[in-house]
């Protein structure tokens, strides 16, 4: 047998393999580089604005913008800048805190919306959270569009963030200063000092599964705003754990708040004795879209979960 | 290749399987013209010698030679253009013809881009010295087990190799498809082929051969002629059974 | 022939509606549109081509019509490699401006074809017969798989991480970049004209190793290169089209039934059928999904591939021929 001795058919196979890779990187290897886009008309004059996925956006008076970032769809319309929405996220128009103001943009699309989609409208801007595809970003902006990644808003300090970015971006670095400010003073005004502090944490529950949020997440902010300690983050939870039924038991909350209509299950828990919140029935309710806030609508809910906290015996 | 020359030649060779030598210090050699046919019973390493001499194991001792060069030194390719293997069983599964297994022998031929100018003369002649060229379109799957081994053997045929080694060709056929085999293998090696055949039968191995090999444990236990091998006493050492006076072949074909 | 022209011919229809397919109407397309879908059309074109072609290898190689690339578990190894690049991508977005996206995903889904493939090749070489190759195969789909899936589950606390390994896992070419498609394309054709080369030898190969040996076939180099270019053409078809099943199952048995099994032109029309398939697909995908959006590919091919399948399977069971 020839066993691993290299034949003639190795050879060309080889070569041919090779040819290919080079081919292929050849055609693949340019690099993408940053992305500054000139404004079409006099520009503001100010500093680039860095995307949170490291491409850098040129401020401009965009009036064509699609924003498929809920959180920034509520900044948007709280400064007035409504008109100059082509296209909202679709959860923002039936869901979002300024639904009211929203009404008015002429189309809304889901955050997944495919290339066509989102081409086919001839926008100046589009604004994707975090959460989206990167490579429907770059394809995009392969095509020319600009796009701005406004980043995860996981805490308010990053809702406000990113409200200052998008305003410098639309040429309101000022108003979004100030819209960001109040919303952060008013968030710390919610908190009620001379309430005693209880320990409580945030859990959902879907299809059994027990889900939580926590430090690096709005519902942080929410126990905060209602004098609440978050037992979670004292345990070592970060962002969106699954809880198992023992780990609530460990943290011992005394508070729990859930969405409305999830207490019941959360009461019927076999074992929910030996949680103190369930024991006690210290329950907060309070409505799931308000709850999902995680733009400038974060105060109102926490607003809600405040006044909640307060009616509990 | 004149008749009588040593055109395959075997010294000491011994081969292991999974760990285990199978054969051990094996000599022969195989002339142009002649018929040798190895016996023994099972698990006497009859396999694994027809195998080795195809190249298809290598050897842990010892050499095979063929045309000169040691087997195992050859190409794939080279190696198939000197010896030729038909083996008991096909595994082919539907959808080929008759002429498209036939062709499968030329390959070893078969340049980079195309076929070689001989391509549709080999097949055809192939077909014809096995009697099967009315078979050329019928699917393979769909012949009779005389006519598969007839189609098997002209694949061997396709390739021209001087050598044809047969792993028991006639085990699974009837009377008269065996002696059929048989003849047709008297006739290739009268045609200047060298030709090694293990059988099973030993009545057909007088009958056919002109030098027999008798193995037993994987080791040579005699060698040479019918009437010198095939004794009373070999067959009792080998196989354990008394050989009858006066046995001989029960059957011949019409027109034999 | 006729089968031929009947692929061709296929494969033109669903161009063709591929190309018409979208949200916006034939008459207001322009040009960045249209390059748009071309760009999609390749792509299945390209994907369903490999899927397809590796389908005839694998089938050929271990003789055996069930055979594909997930039974080797090379697939399954591209995949994990790409979803360790979207990983990447997402935890360290400053990566996707160093390393573009789409050399990124392709390297990452072959360094995963290369692993499946090298411990298959390990085998081979010691083993070196087919039975051991196709049960390690299974093992290591399942270990990729298993992998996959504790990646998802690490995800976890990154819900958009998951969402887009979900996505990939689902599959769909909605995704694939002009950059992409360039790519892949060098990589599918070379392995296309390779794959060809060795179709005569794969002819001889359903001889079976021994007698295939006999008449001249390197059977180690052969089951070598064949686990080479399969890798190939399956990395090239995950990194474009993500998890997409059943077409190097499909369309090689359904084309074998009508051309027999000689390779060389089983190969070209499964090439034909599988782009064929793949785009059509892709057009049902996109044309049943109510409201804007579309059904996940992969999941097309499924619905469709895994009835026909049986179907056509219980046929030829019937009639004797499997």
């Amino acid at each position: 047998m020839s066993g691993m001795a290299v034949t003639r058919s190795d050879w060309a196979n080889t070569l041919a393999l090779l040819g290919a890779c080079l081919l292929a990187l050849a055609c693949g290897w340019t690099r993408s580089g940053v992305v500054v886009r000139v404004a079409d008309t006099a520009g503001t004059g100010t500093a680039p604005v860095r995307s949170d996925d490291g491409v850098w956006v040129a401020p401009g008076p965009y009036q064509r913008i699609i924003s498929l970032d809920p959180a920034i769809d509520d900044a948007l319309a709280e400064m007035g800048l409504a008109p100059r929405l082509l296209a909202v996220s679709s959860w923002s128009y039936a869901h979002g805190s300024r639904a009211r103001l929203l009404q008015q943009v002429p189309h809304q699309l889901p955050p997944g919306a495919g290339l066509e989609d989102l081409l086919a409208l001839h926008g100046d801007l589009v604004l994707v959270s975090g959460a989206s595809d990167p490579l429907r970003s770059a394809h995009l902006r392969a095509a020319g569009m600009t796009v701005f990644d406004c980043g995860t808003e996981r805490t308010a300090a990053d809702a406000a963030q990113a409200l200052r970015q998008v305003a410098a971006l639309l040429g309101q670095a000022l108003l979004g200063e100030q819209l960001a400010s109040r919303f952060l003073s008013r968030l710390e005004r919610v908190r009620d000092p001379s309430l005693p502090q209880l320990s409580a944490c945030y859990v959902a529950i879907y299809g059994g599964e027990l889900l939580g949020g926590t430090t690096g997440t709005t519902y942080h902010d929410l126990l905060v705003a209602a004098s609440l300690d978050d037992a979670a983050a004292r345990r070592g939870w970060r962002d969106w754990p699954t809880y198992h039924q023992e780990d609530l038991v460990t943290m011992a909350p005394q508070v729990i708040v859930t969405v409305t209509g999830m207490g019941a299950t959360l009461r019927a828990l076999p074992g929910a004795a030996r949680i103190p919140a369930l024991a006690a029935d210290r329950i907060i309710e309070v409505d799931g879209d308000l709850l999902a806030q995680t733009g400038i609508g974060e105060l109102e809910a926490a607003e809600a979960v405040a006044a909640a906290r307060r009616r509990l015996p | 290749m004149t008749p009588g020359e040593a055109v395959l030649t075997v010294s000491a060779l011994s081969v292991v399987r999974s760990g285990r030598e199978v054969l051990h210090d094996i000599s022969l050699s195989l002339r142009a013209g002649d018929v040798q046919v190895l016996i023994g019973p099972n698990g006497s390493g009859k396999s694994s010698l027809v195998m080795a001499l195809c190249g298809l194991l290598p050897p842990a001792a010892g050499t095979v030679t063929v045309g000169g060069a040691a087997i195992a030194r050859l190409s794939p390719r080279a190696r198939a253009r000197l010896v030729a293997y038909v083996p008991q069983r096909s595994e082919l599964g539907s959808g080929l013809s008759v002429a498209q297994v036939v062709a499968m022998g030329r390959f070893a031929h078969d340049g980079a881009w195309g076929r070689d100018a001989a391509h549709q003369a080999a097949i055809s002649e192939a077909l014809l010295q096995v009697d099967a060229l009315e078979l050329a379109r019928r699917p393979f799957t769909e012949l009779s087990g005389g006519e598969t081994q007839r189609v098997l053997i002209a694949r061997a045929l396709a390739t021209r190799a001087s050598i044809l080694i047969l792993d028991e060709p006639s085990s699974a056929l009837d009377v008269a498809h065996r002696l059929g085999i048989l003849r047709l293998l008297r006739r290739l090696a009268e045609a200047g082929k060298a030709v090694l055949v293990a059988l099973h039968d030993l009545n057909e191995a007088t009958q056919l051969a002109d030098q027999v090999v008798l193995l037993r444990s994987g080791r040579i236990l005699a060698q040479g002629s019918p009437q010198q091998v095939i004794t009373a006493e070999h067959v009792r050492s080998a196989y354990g059974v008394t050989l009858l006076p006066g046995g001989g072949y029960g059957y011949a074909l019409d027109g034999a | 022939m006729r089968l031929m022209l009947g692929v061709s011919l296929a494969l033109v229809v669903a161009a063709a509606a591929s190309l018409a397919t979208g949200p916006v109407g034939w008459a207001d397309l322009d040009h960045q549109l249209l390059l748009l879908r071309l760009i999609r059309l390749l792509a299945g074109i390209l994907a369903g081509a490999a899927l397809a072609v590796a389908g005839v290898l694998m089938q050929g190689l271990f003789r055996n019509p069930l055979a594909s690339p997930s039974v080797t578990g090379v697939s399954a190894g591209a995949a994990l490699g790409v979803e360790l690049a979207l990983m990447g991508s997402v935890l360290l977005p400053g990566l996707l401006v160093i390393v573009p996206a789409a050399c990124l995903r392709p390297a990452a889904g072959f360094g995963g074809a290369a692993l499946a493939l090298g411990c298959l090749l390990a085998v081979a070489r010691r083993r070196g017969d087919i039975t051991s190759v196709v049960l390690l195969g299974m093992v290591l789909s399942m270990l990729f798989s298993a992998l996959g899936a504790y990646l998802l589950s690490l995800a976890n606390d990154r819900w958009e991480l998951g969402r887009i390994l979900v996505t990939f896992t689902l599959g769909g070419i909605d995704t694939a970049t002009g950059r992409s498609v360039a790519v892949a394309a060098p990589l599918v054709a070379v392995a296309l004209g390779a794959s060809w080369c060795w179709g005569r030898t794969l002819d001889v190969a359903l001889s079976g190793e021994h007698e295939a040996a006999s008449l001249g076939v390197d059977t180690r180099a052969m089951m070598r290169w064949t686990l080479v270019w399969t890798a190939v053409l399956a990395s090239a078809a995950v990194t474009l089209g993500g998890g997409i099943g059943f077409v190097g199952l499909i369309v090689p048995n359904v084309v074998r039934a009508y051309l027999g099994p000689g390779h060389r032109q089983l190969i070209i029309a499964s090439a034909l059928g599988g782009a064929a398939f793949l785009t059509a697909a892709d057009v049902c995908a996109r044309v049943l999904h109510p409201g804007p959006g579309e059904i996940p590919l992969g999941a097309i091919t499924s619905l469709v591939g895994a009835p026909f399948f049986i179907w056509f399977f219980s046929r030829e069971r019937a009639a004797g021929r499997l």
